[in-house]
């Protein structure tokens, strides 16, 4: 038959590798030493029918395990699941060992469902070795352990073996019985699936009797099955196995329409399954299809209908070569050998012979196993056919026809030069892949290790990166602070009253202004650099602003600086530029608007019982509030940099324990009129180690 | 015929060397009066009738810029020169009326140019300028932008500009009215004194346009912007972001 369905085989083969993943995933977590011998039988299992020797080595750990802890259940377990292996590396004689090893325990044990196991085991490899009745006796007795413990699933899944033996050897009426009966098991328990695949096998025992429609009738009955299934899960196989089997039937039937038609369903269904071996699948309907047509353009030749046979030969031409490009690409050489066969025989027909040759040296290079006999003869029939061809055509064809020939030789040649570079070319791709899959896996691996090493240094980075956007935070403060004392106003300004000083040549003032100017600028540049000042310095270049300030206002600006004797001002240390942008405030906003006397305080007291000092801001300005109503109907505005200097302050204390505070007290009379501003800095004493600073 | 100025400035420093220096480019001019603040500096002008008055931005408690309150539109009568230390605001403003302005430190060269240019020039050409001037700083009007053509002025609202273009070192202003004038300016004059007004966005090297005229933003082979006139500007596309946050936050 074309397509084989093993009822037992497709089954075990669903999600099978998913599973595998999901358990060897559970392994580590499993810690009981039976749950691990349990797990690593399940594992040996699942593995044997893709990677057989992965699966023998988690059977013998199991085994090792089992007897270590001396589990007799386990140790049988492993015993049958080491046997699958075998038996799916072809070990006949060393599976049969294991299965009985393990069938001994089971029977000490009295394990009724591994007893029916063992069994079934033993039975298949008595079906390959061809001893039918060991097989078929074997069988039987698992058939009677599983149905004395009730476990269905196993009955039914013999009962399709011992079919399959009866069928093998002809015995259709005990095949037919079975199969009934596992058609029977399966509808009676619910297994849709199960039931469709016994009828499908059914199906293929009937039209081995020749009994076509029958057979038909039963595909045609599961295809119903199945395609009900497959509208829940539509990438199986199923239906287009159903549709193939269908279209060998009609095949057999000789009607060719019916099975070319049935063919291209099954194309057109494998088409839309992923996976490489549809590709080959696909291929197959096609080759299939196109015998088909073949078979039909005969029949059109038979009946001397030249139009039919033409139709009919296009057809299987167009479809056999889409069937070649298939195989190329699954590299399926048998079916490229088959289908070379059939594209010769065709071209023959049309008595297109050098196509026919064509195809047909192809089809020998693809057929490595025929004998040198049979190659020749065939080869020389074909020759003859082509020379009796050019004789009966013309004698002038002679040339062309050898011409053909030796187009043909050397065709041949450069077909095994092709076949050779072929080789090579799989062996590299091969070698390729190879060096692909493990740089992948060392990839993957050093990667998974890297990962945690990574999040480590992650997390460090993260907050180093936190650290400096800090520092890089207070540095832009401490520049606007720095921008803000370097007022461009106050520059502009200052430099205007130096270019008095000189066109009213007023030489002494213009170089002694200009040596202050020069020396404020050098001190807030140098002190810029600097975490930490002390007082006496900012206090030094605060009377060198003052200074700048006075010239600019003349006479009607008072600046008085108190500080406390007690307090040694080189000894206290303070951010640079805290206090300047709120004189600039006070002169700015609160005096220039002034009339009359403009007085403004620095006072610097010692607060004894906070250890901190204080430094006092104070003005008779105008106050904040109608400063702030002058600067709003003036037109534009005038920038306070009280915010900047604020914001400089709350990053510094960030990183202190002793805060520098600051109060801003609106001053105002007894009767309620504004008198100034009073701001009030409060400076810890701590600050004066600088090394507490970043 | 003496040529009278009033300065109103109130750093003495600076009063002294204007004086000195206007007395030094030509003698005609007389400076009849120096004032320490704007009240005092109104009181001086309507006493005396100059020609021109110098006049600081920054002065206590009245700006310079406040003096368009204490005169109506007919009374100004004299022209004016602004002189300021560093003020971008007031900056724009003066670049938005096409005004002449002094920077302090004064430069000679400068002064004399101002002075001459006010000493030839009648009175009527400058007072739309002064009154788009100050419509400028009234809450309530149309912001207004002044460009010098060749037969005098032309006076645009801020709000009928669809969107501006380089033209090399000229712009290209497209209006509502379906008509385009060619200032000038290069495009980057026209941001900075734009920069105050928060519906104009460059979203181009070469292009800013009036967001509230943006019809449609699509991406074809780099951002297009499709305008109220269905002129289709490109977008750079590091400025998509920004400019759909600009939109969003009108």
């Amino acid at each position: 038959m074309f397509f084989s369905l093993s009822a037992a085989g497709q089954l075990n083969k669903i999600d099978g590798l998913e599973l595998i993943d999901s358990l060897r995933r559970e392994l580590p977590r499993k810690q009981a030493d039976t749950d691990k011998v349990k797990l690593y039988n399940l594992l040996s299992f699942r593995y044997f029918t893709y990677y057989p020797d992965t699966g023998l080595y988690y059977g013998k750990l199991a085994l090792n395990l089992a007897i270590k802890i001396g589990w007799k259940k386990g140790e049988a377990r492993a015993y049958n699941s080491i046997g699958a292996n075998y038996w799916a590396k072809n070990n006949f004689i060393k599976a049969d060992d294991y299965y009985l090893k393990s069938l001994k325990i089971n029977t000490a044990l009295n394990d009724k469902k591994e007893m029916a196991r063992n069994f079934h085991n033993i039975a298949d490899i008595y079906e390959i070795e061809g001893d039918y009745s060991q097989a078929l006796s074997y069988y039987k007795k698992s058939i009677d352990f599983s149905e004395s413990i009730k476990d269905m699933f196993a009955v039914y899944g013999t009962e399709e073996n011992v079919a399959e033996v009866y069928k093998v050897q002809k015995d259709y009426k005990n095949a037919v019985n079975y199969t009934l009966r596992a058609i029977q098991l399966a509808k009676n328990q619910g297994w849709q699936r199960c039931q469709a695949y016994s009828m499908v096998n059914f199906g293929d025992i009937l039209s081995e009797q020749k009994k076509f429609s029958d057979a038909l009738l039963n595909e045609k009955q599961a295809l119903i099955i199945f395609k009900k299934i497959a509208k829940i899960n539509p990438l199986k196989d199923d239906v287009a196995n159903t549709y193939g089997n269908i279209g060998a039937i009609y095949y057999l039937q000789g009607d060719y329409k019916a099975s070319a038609a049935y063919f291209k369903r099954a194309f057109s269904q494998y088409k839309i399954i992923p996976g490489i071996w549809t590709n080959q699948k696909t291929a197959e309907c096609l080759e299939k299809a196109g015998k088909c047509y073949v078979r039909m353009a005969l029949n059109g030749l038979h009946y001397k209908s030249q139009k039919e046979f033409n139709i009919n030969s296009k057809e299987a031409t167009n479809l056999l070569d889409s069937a070649l490009k298939r195989f190329y690409k699954s590299k399926d050489w048998a079916g490229l050998q088959d289908t070379y066969l059939t594209l010769a025989q065709v071209m023959e027909k049309e008595n297109n012979y050098p196509a026919s040759l064509f195809a047909y040296k192809h089809y020998l290079a693809f057929k490595d196993s025929i004998s040198v006999d049979e190659r020749d003869k065939e080869i020389t029939i074909k020759t003859m056919q082509y020379e009796f061809a050019g004789q009966k055509d013309s004698l002038a064809l002679t040339n062309k026809v050898q011409q053909a020939r030796l187009h043909s030789l050397q065709q041949e040649q450069e077909l095994n030069k092709l076949r050779a570079k072929q080789q090579w070319i799989y062996i590299i791709s091969a070698a390729i892949i190879l060096c692909a899959l493990m740089l992948i896996v060392f990839y993957y691996n050093r990667a998974k290790r890297s990962q945690l090493k990574n999040q480590l240094i992650k997390e460090r980075a993260d907050y180093q990166l936190n650290e400096i956007k800090h520092k890089n935070k207070l540095i832009q403060a401490t520049l606007t602070a720095l921008i803000s004392q370097m007022n461009p106003h106050f520059i502009f300004n200052a430099l205007n009253t130096i270019q008095d000083y000189i066109y009213s040549n007023d030489k002494r003032s213009a170089v002694y202004y200009l040596g202050q100017f020069s020396e404020l600028t050098r001190k807030i540049l140098d002190n810029s650099g600097e975490e930490m000042v002390s007082l006496d310095e900012e206090l030094k270049m605060l009377q060198l602003y003052l200074e700048m300030e006075k010239i600019r206002f003349g006479e009607s600006l008072n600046i008085l600086i108190h500080i406390d004797p007690e307090i040694d001002i080189e000894l206290v240390f303070l951010p640079p530029m805290l206090l300047q942008p709120h004189i600039e405030n006070a002169i700015k906003h609160g005096l220039m608007h002034k009339k009359g006397e403009k007085r403004l305080t620095i006072t610097v007291n010692n607060c004894k019982t906070a250890e901190e000092v204080s430094i006092e801001i104070d003005d008779n300005g105008i106050g904040r509030k109608e400063s702030m109503l002058i600067n709003k109907k003036s037109g534009y505005h005038r920038s306070f940099a009280t915010k900047a200097t604020q914001t400089r302050i709350e990053l510094i204390n960030d990183m202190f324990d002793h805060k520098i505070r600051f109060d801003i007290l609106d001053k105002k009379s007894p009767n309620g009129t504004p008198e100034g501003t009073n701001i009030k800095l409060h400076i810890p004493l701590i600050m004066k180690n600088s090394q507490v600073l970043m | 015929m003496p040529f009278k100025a009033i300065i109103i400035e109130d750093e003495p420093h600076s009063a002294k060397l204007l004086e000195g220096m206007l007395n030094a480019i030509d003698p005609q001019i007389l400076v009849v009066d120096k004032c320490g603040d704007l009240p005092s500096g109104i009181k001086s002008i309507r006493k005396h009738i100059p020609h021109v008055v110098f006049l600081d931005i920054e002065l206590p408690v009245y700006s310079g810029l406040q003096l368009f309150d204490f005169f109506d539109e007919d009374d100004i009568n004299f022209k004016i020169i602004f002189t300021t230390a560093y003020n971008q605001y007031a900056l724009r403003a003066f670049e938005m009326c096409a005004i002449d302005y002094l920077m302090k430190p004064l430069q000679e060269s400068k002064l004399r140019l101002a002075v001459n240019k006010i000493s030839n020039q009648n009175d009527e050409r400058l007072t739309p300028l002064m009154n788009a001037f100050r419509q400028n700083f009234s809450e309530t009007a149309d912001k207004k932008i002044v460009l010098p053509v060749s037969d005098g002025y032309e006076i645009i609202n801020l709000n009928d500009i669809i969107y501006l273009k380089a033209e090399g070192s000229y712009t290209n202003i497209f209006l509502k009215a379906n008509t385009c004038l060619l200032a000038s300016k290069n495009l980057k004059h026209f941001q900075f004194i734009l920069e105050g007004a928060s519906n104009f966005f460059r979203i181009h090297r070469s292009i800013i346009v009036n967001i509230n005229f943006v019809k449609k933003l699509y991406r074809n082979e780099g951002a297009v912007a499709i305008l109220a006139n269905n002129d289709e500007v490109p977008v750079a596309v590091d400025r998509i972001d920004d400019l759909l946050n600009v939109i969003r936050n009108i």
